[in-house]
């Protein structure tokens, strides 16, 4: 007999996937049983590293950063000898940064090699294709030794559970100082990382600061004679079709602040929670509002005409470069913008205030971002290797004053950056290959710095300052709900969908509610009553 | 079932020499065309490893597949997954609808373009001529789909060369790129640029192969050129025109996944989801692995039944098809 066309064994694999099915039961399968996805663990003692005192004075009940004005003239050692065990040591993380050059063009890449005493051998991801890339991973079953999560991921405790090594033998309570770096790391910021009553991982921290605002070119504003900022939605509205000029190419957006506004309008940060019951933020009659004032600035043309067809990094380039004046971003990108940025010498930015919606003060909210990036985990069979890779982890995450963390930054001196006073201002060979996008592998907590530019370190910590001020947290922070583990993704991807289509003008507003009572039948309600439990339970174990 | 693999003809020629249908043994035939089976031996081995083992991963359509687990530890579901096709669940049908419809434009508008392009490229006289036009129109073929997309949002999008020129002239702009309506247009537009000159190849290579005393002796009757391209040209060319499209058939639910993802962004999923994105977008980016892996198989179950219904409608007409049973 001739041999089988292709198709017709797609009909018999079929076929024989239904027989085998026959045959199979789920006997001795399953996922981890929810109670002991918050069950408790000693987490790391919290040894803050003798550092610096800070120009500007960070606040940790409000979770505002030290600011600092310059950098040490004589950096602190804080290490002897090499962290890695001269073996290679693979890792994938994601940027959202141009992806630097390979290793064989990249001297600040070969150097980090020699002083970790490890090839360390990094995957970058870009950001926007991270979630995608992480999933084939994973199910191609070829995760490296040490990778990146994400807090949001579908199904987290089971897939570390499954895939990644317990790290409370390495970490837990005073075992953490043999990791002076790590101990370092804010305790809130090791939440994320308990899963099954196990440390199952090393947090990236971030405290707030990603946390999102609309950033300013301070710089082209005041050369049109600008330097106050709006004080309701109106004026803003009026300021962008002032500062368009299509003709030039020149747009005041180049995304829809969608987030900024229903921050002036004062909606509360993810869920709202009162006495113990929770309600999702997008069932609020204010959003209502807020799609209606974003439809406005669509309508006026004051958004750049791709602004929906580009993704990531165009939109940076657009404020970079001038050819718009504002932009949705979160702290963190404060260094990028100042290392991306094509204006020139001149270039400036700064906070713009949230005003309140409609004029009146102290309406504005600023959701805090969460504290915790991601978490780094250790794959479940390098237990040989744990110490040498959390020794490297540790070395990655050498904080502000550092020789470390001048090094892990900045790179070489003469090569990556020149000293302008005690100050490393990086090269344009600097800002391409240092960004090697280990700052999502390990990290200290962020100073606000930027090296030899006092005043857009002062407008970093002024608008921080401000953002914190007007902080709103999502009380759902850190509670697990399996619905919102499993589906959560698709409904609000769904919701997403219908948002974005609202915006460009296909669907009106008023297909709003219908799509919050689908997200809410779909799985949202059972979201919700999950939470509340979570909530509640994590109620009972504090008092 | 005796069928014949349509990936491989060289061994087919090779194993069914003319004559009576009578055939020797399997051991035998293997024997005589030994050096034919080596040489397509490399093919068939990447073909087993990319093609016919994977599809043993399409049991994860019956189970609640977690990435993590595998296929060894994840949860059996039955035939859960597959409610999505019956359950009117509205994304799904959108995706469905969406597809069906470039799967129309497609068989009919895009489909016969190379046969229209070939007969016109055919009836050049100059031979030098045909040859530059025929590199022009290839070329596109070559170049990945981020590309033609990065291409024709640069002419034609909303901060494009056609707009910015028309935009500083204090000009109304074109609205094309992102315009929801607009959007199978456009990926038909793509699809006919990038691939339509590619396509002709085939054709072409048919029609030197017409015997040129046909076109002789329908001129010696009288035949005009249009009669002659009629009843000498199509009816030559019909065998491969109806190879082509039952093989078409059977990927025709496929329909353009990498062109589409690239632009769903700017015109959203009512518009621009078929059932290859809406696979990818609830599977690999919603983590629903087990219903984008059913609705997978059940897209191939569809493609397979057409391309039997289809060679069985040739076989009926007299035609060859893809094979003869």
């Amino acid at each position: 007999m001739p041999r089988p066309a292709r198709r017709t064994v797609l009909a018999a694999g079929a076929a024989g996937a239904a027989a085998v099915l026959a045959a199979c039961s789920n006997e001795g399968r399953g996922g981890a049983p929810a109670e002991f996805v918050n069950a408790p663990v000693e987490m790391p003692r919290h040894i803050p590293f003798p550092g610096l005192e800070p120009d500007l004075p960070g606040d940790p009940a409000t979770g505002l950063m030290d600011a600092y004005f310059q950098y040490p003239a004589q950096p602190l050692v804080a290490t002897s000898g090499a962290p890695g065990d001269g073996k290679v040591v693979e890792t994938l993380v994601r940027t959202d940064s141009p992806v630097p050059p390979d290793v064989s063009r990249n001297a600040f890449w070969q150097e980090l090699n020699s002083r970790l005493g490890s090839e360390l051998e990094i995957n970058i991801v870009p950001g926007p294709d991270w979630g995608q890339k992480f999933a084939t991973t994973v199910a191609g079953d070829v995760l490296p030794e040490v990778f990146c999560v994400d807090g949001g991921m579908p199904q987290l405790p089971q897939f570390m559970d499954a895939a990644a090594l317990d790290l409370t033998p390495y970490l837990s309570g005073d075992r953490v100082a043999d990791y002076p770096f790590l101990a370092n790391i804010p305790p809130e910021t090791w939440g994320p990382t308990a899963l099954n009553g196990k440390i199952m991982g090393v947090p990236i921290p971030r405290g707030v600061m990603s946390t999102s605002f609309l950033y300013k070119r301070e710089d082209l504003l005041a050369a049109k004679g600008i330097t106050e900022d709006p004080t309701s939605f109106e004026e803003f509205l009026a300021l962008c079709q002032e500062l368009t000029v299509p003709r030039e190419n020149v747009f005041a957006l180049g995304s829809v602040p969608l987030d900024l506004i229903r921050q002036m309008l004062g909606i509360p940060n993810g869920w709202v929670e009162k006495d113990g019951s929770l309600t999702r933020n997008l069932e609020l009659e204010e959003q209502v509002e807020a799609l209606e004032a974003a439809r406005r600035l669509v309508e006026a043309e004051v958004l750049n005409p791709d602004t929906f067809a580009v993704q990531g990094n165009d939109v940076k380039n657009w404020f970079g470069s001038g050819r718009s004046y504002f932009t949705f971003d979160t702290f963190s990108a404060w260094p990028q913008f100042i290392r991306e940025q094509t204006s020139g010498e001149d270039f400036s930015m700064a906070m713009l205030r949230t005003p309140g919606y409609d004029g009146s003060p102290g309406t504005a909210v600023s959701w805090l971002g969460n504290p915790t990036y991601g978490i780094s985990a250790i794959r479940q069979d390098a237990g040989d290797r744990v110490e040498a890779i959390l020794n490297v982890l540790n070395y990655l995450a050498a904080p502000f004053g550092t020789e470390e963390y001048l090094f892990r930054i900045y790179g070489a001196p003469g090569v990556h950056y020149e000293l302008s006073g005690t100050d490393p201002v990086l090269t344009d060979r600097g800002a391409s290959e240092t960004q090697l996008g280990f700052r999502y592998l390990a990290d200290s907590p962020w100073p606000i710095y930027v090296p030899g530019n006092r005043r857009s370190t002062q407008n970093w910590y002024e608008g921080q300052k401000i953002a914190v001020g007007q902080g709103s947290a999502d009380p759902t922070l850190g509670l697990y709900s399996e619905t919102k583990s499993t589906t959560g993704g698709s409904i609000d991807g769904r919701i997403n969908d219908l948002t974005n289509d609202i915006l460009q003008g296909r669907k009106p507003v008023s297909a709003w509610a219908e799509g919050v009572r689908a997200w809410k039948a779909d799985g949202g309600d059972r979201i919700r009553d999950e939470l509340e439990k979570a909530l509640a339970d994590r109620g009972d174990s504090l008092a | 079932m005796a069928v014949i693999e349509d990936t491989a003809p060289e061994t087919r020629r090779a194993s069914a020499p003319p004559g009576p249908r009578r055939q020797a043994p399997l051991l035998v035939r293997i024997l005589r065309d030994r050096t034919v089976l080596l040489f397509a031996l490399p093919g068939m081995l990447v073909l087993i490893a990319f093609q016919y083992y994977p599809l043993l991963g399409n049991v994860i359509a019956f189970q609640d597949f977690q990435p993590y687990l595998g296929i060894d530890e994840s949860l059996w579901s039955g035939f859960r997954n597959f409610s999505v096709l019956i359950s009117n669940d509205p994304a799904f049908l959108n995706a469905l609808r969406n597809t069906l419809i470039l799967t129309l434009i497609q068989a009919v508008l895009v489909f016969p373009l190379p046969i229209v392009l070939a007969l016109i490229l055919n009836s050049l006289m100059s031979n030098r001529m045909r040859q530059i036009v025929q590199s022009i129109l290839y070329l596109p073929h070559f170049l990945s789909w981020v590309i033609v997309v990065a291409v024709f949002q640069q002419m034609l999008g909303g901060s494009g060369l056609v707009n910015s020129f028309l935009r500083s002239h204090g000009m109304a702009t074109l609205d094309i790129i992102g315009n929801a309506d607009l959007f199978r247009a456009l990926l038909t537009s793509q699809v006919i640029w990038k691939d339509t000159g590619w396509a002709t190849i085939l054709f072409l290579a048919v029609l030197a192969g017409i015997d040129k005393a046909l076109y002789e002796a329908a001129s010696v009757d009288g035949a005009s050129r249009f009669r002659q391209m009629l009843h000498v040209t199509l009816p030559g060319m019909r065998p491969i025109i109806i190879l082509l499209f039952i093989l078409q058939l059977g990927s025709s639910l496929t329909v353009g996944f990498e062109q589409i993802i690239l632009q769903q962004a700017a015109v959203g999923v009512d518009a621009s989801e078929v059932l290859d994105t809406y696979v990818y977008n609830e599977g690999i980016a919603g983590g629903q692995w087990g219903t984008a892996a059913a609705v997978g198989l059940a897209k191939s179950v569809v493609g397979l039944i057409l391309v039997l219904t289809a060679n069985k409608i040739a076989h009926a007409f007299g035609e060859q098809g893809v094979y003869k049973a």
